[in-house]
């Protein structure tokens, strides 16, 4: 009878699978981050990356940035490579990146994504970064904008600040200092709250273009309170679901499958039946 | 408890019975559709092979492997165009005006009606050329596409119907020995008869809004030299083989898609591009009283 019980048991399971289509279905982990490298090769006049690696190899020019659009995810890295002063747009779409880095001496690029942990704008790259970065690293002396929100700005130079540098958006923190680890270790700069558009340095010089940022002292005798943000898109809180989650709308050409299931659901059914009978005769 | 013991084999019987006689149902749905869309295509077919000036590509010999046919050499004097012929599908294109062009793959099944209705794609998604529900569908212009003014890309969507019929037998042309004894499409519009030769076969899909990927559904028109050689270099790069067929900014494409299962959302493309304008055809008139 226990048998019987559990055979029952495994058959109702088994029917509501096969039944439940999505219910078959098991879905699939986050895989591990990946790390591509970005290079915009002037031959193609157009964006190609290498995955799994932080250095693009030149002797091949790498696969089209649709293939990395299937398959980037948030978390991912991305290292940026352009020897080119025409290279179109960087778009790397709605993800969260973990790194996003400018290699040393990257030409003007501009990136949008749709958001990044860690920003590593390496000595003589020059360019602008699309999106709210929560940690920024700049070293040496670059041509950069930032025009969305940066919650931590870390300037790094040997010796003298020479860089242009702007945030549009809103600065939680900003530190210009030497190099970590460098003797003698100095700060230059110690700032904290810049208001959106704020923040400005040009040749180095540090110009802010607004009054309200705060020093350590006066940071750190505030009480919270909420920080202004640069200008954002309102995000209204609906049950319904995010229209860029949606497909596009094409014609769905595919034959309807249903009197399938309905027939294994029907074969299920009946077995369980007969084995049933058969187990009270 | 003994009481839903002894109940329970008689609840999973009639559980079953009631899911046959579904699925059963939906069988023989599916068996009506399909007569009645060979029904109405075989009279619209027979209507066409009765006209004075059908034209049958039935029998053309596909091309030898690897050979392109040769251009005609240019001449002093070009030659006048033929004077223009009755639409062999006259018939059909007066008995539905929702009918944009005629779509024949010699020697396949594929020789359907295209159905356009802007203001509603869907609308012959699952109805037949009549209007009536069917599960077959019609073959759909895509709302975007135009035959008249041409646009650079027609596409056409058909049903991957398990018969075969729609576009049910265009996976096909995955097998590359298919693709060289059928790479002639031919499009009947109201107008002139437009012959295609196919230039790429992949697999893609219907992607999210989200995605900034190549979408083969989002190119209808090349104003650029740029958007043309984007659509044109995404396809042949996706290309399940090597058709040796070659296009320029200029040329024009006809895009057939289904559904295919390969990704959720998947799609089997096949792109071909237009080779030549054959007949053009007398205006649709009718009599004056309005009888046809």
């Amino acid at each position: 009878m226990k048998k019987i019980r559990k055979l029952a048991g495994v058959l109702a399971a088994v029917t509501a699978l096969v039944l439940l289509p999505k219910a078959s279905v098991l879905p699939a982990k986050a895989a591990e981050p990946v790390t591509y490298a970005v290079k915009y090769v002037s031959d193609e006049l157009g964006w190609r990356f290498q995955a799994n690696t932080s250095v693009f190899d030149s002797s091949n020019n790498g696969r089209e940035m649709y293939y990395l659009m299937q398959d980037i995810k948030d978390g991912d890295l991305v290292v940026i490579y352009n020897d080119s002063d025409n290279a179109s747009d960087l778009n790397l779409g709605n993800v969260h990146l973990s790194n996003v880095t400018y290699v040393q001496g990257c030409h003007f690029t501009i990136v949008f994504a749709g958001g990044v942990d860690d920003c590593y704008v390496l000595g003589g790259s020059s360019g602008t970064m699309n999106c709210d970065v929560k940690n920024a690293y700049v070293y040496d002396t670059v041509t950069f904008n930032f025009n969305n929100n940066v919650d931590n700005l870390y300037l790094y130079a040997a010796d003298k600040f020479n860089s242009n540098l702007g945030v549009s958006g809103t600065v939680g923190h900003l530190t210009a200092s030497t190099l970590p680890g460098q003797e003698p270790y100095r700060v230059a700069f110690d700032y904290y709250d810049f208001p959106a558009g704020a923040l400005y340095f040009k040749d180095g010089a540090f110009q802010p273009t607004a009054s309200g940022y705060k020093t350590p002292e006066e940071h750190a005798q505030q009480s919270p309170q909420p920080q202004p943000e640069a200008p954002q898109p309102e995000v209204t809180q609906t049950d319904s679901p995010d229209p860029s989650d949606e497909y596009d709308e094409v014609p769905k050409t595919g034959q309807n499958s249903l009197y399938l299931w309905l027939l294994l659901g029907a074969g299920i059914c009946f077995t369980g039946s007969f084995l049933l009978r058969r187990s009270e005769g | 408890m003994k009481n839903i013991k002894k109940c329970l084999p008689a609840l999973l019987f009639c559980m079953g019975a009631a899911l046959l006689i579904g699925a059963l149902f939906l069988i023989f749905r599916q068996f009506a559709d399909d007569r009645s869309t060979r029904n109405t295509v075989r009279e619209l077919q027979a209507s066409a092979e009765a006209s004075p000036e059908s034209v049958s590509f039935s029998s053309t010999p596909a091309p030898p492997e690897n050979t392109r046919a040769p251009k005609p050499e240019p001449s002093a004097s070009p030659e006048p165009d033929p004077a223009p012929t009755e639409n062999p599908y006259r018939d059909s294109f007066l008995a539905n005006p929702d009918m944009a062009a005629w779509l024949q793959i010699p020697d396949t099944v594929i020789d359907y009606p295209v159905m356009w209705t802007p203001e509603d794609e869907n609308y012959y998604l699952r109805r037949g050329f009549d209007g009536s529900k069917n599960q077959n569908g019609c073959l759909i212009l895509d709302t975007d596409s135009c035959v008249d003014p041409l646009t650079t890309n027609l596409i056409i969507h058909g049903h991957n119907m398990k018969s075969g019929a729609m576009f049910g037998t265009l996976k096909k042309y995955e097998d590359e020995d298919f693709f060289r004894n059928h790479r002639t499409v031919i499009l009947y519009t109201e107008k002139c008869m437009r012959s295609y030769e196919v230039i790429a076969v992949f697999r893609s899909q219907v992607y999210k809004k989200s995605e900034s990927v190549f979408k083969y559904y989002k190119f209808f028109q090349a104003d650029t030299e740029e958007e043309f050689n984007d659509f044109y270099e995404n396809i042949k790069a996706l290309s399940l083989y090597d058709t040796g067929v070659t296009a320029a900014f200029g040329d024009r494409f006809l895009t057939l898609s289904t559904c295919s299962y390969h990704v959720e959302q998947g799609r089997l493309v096949v792109v071909a591009k237009e080779v030549e304008s054959g007949d053009s055809y007398l205006p649709l008139q009718t009599a004056e009283d309005g009888t046809l």
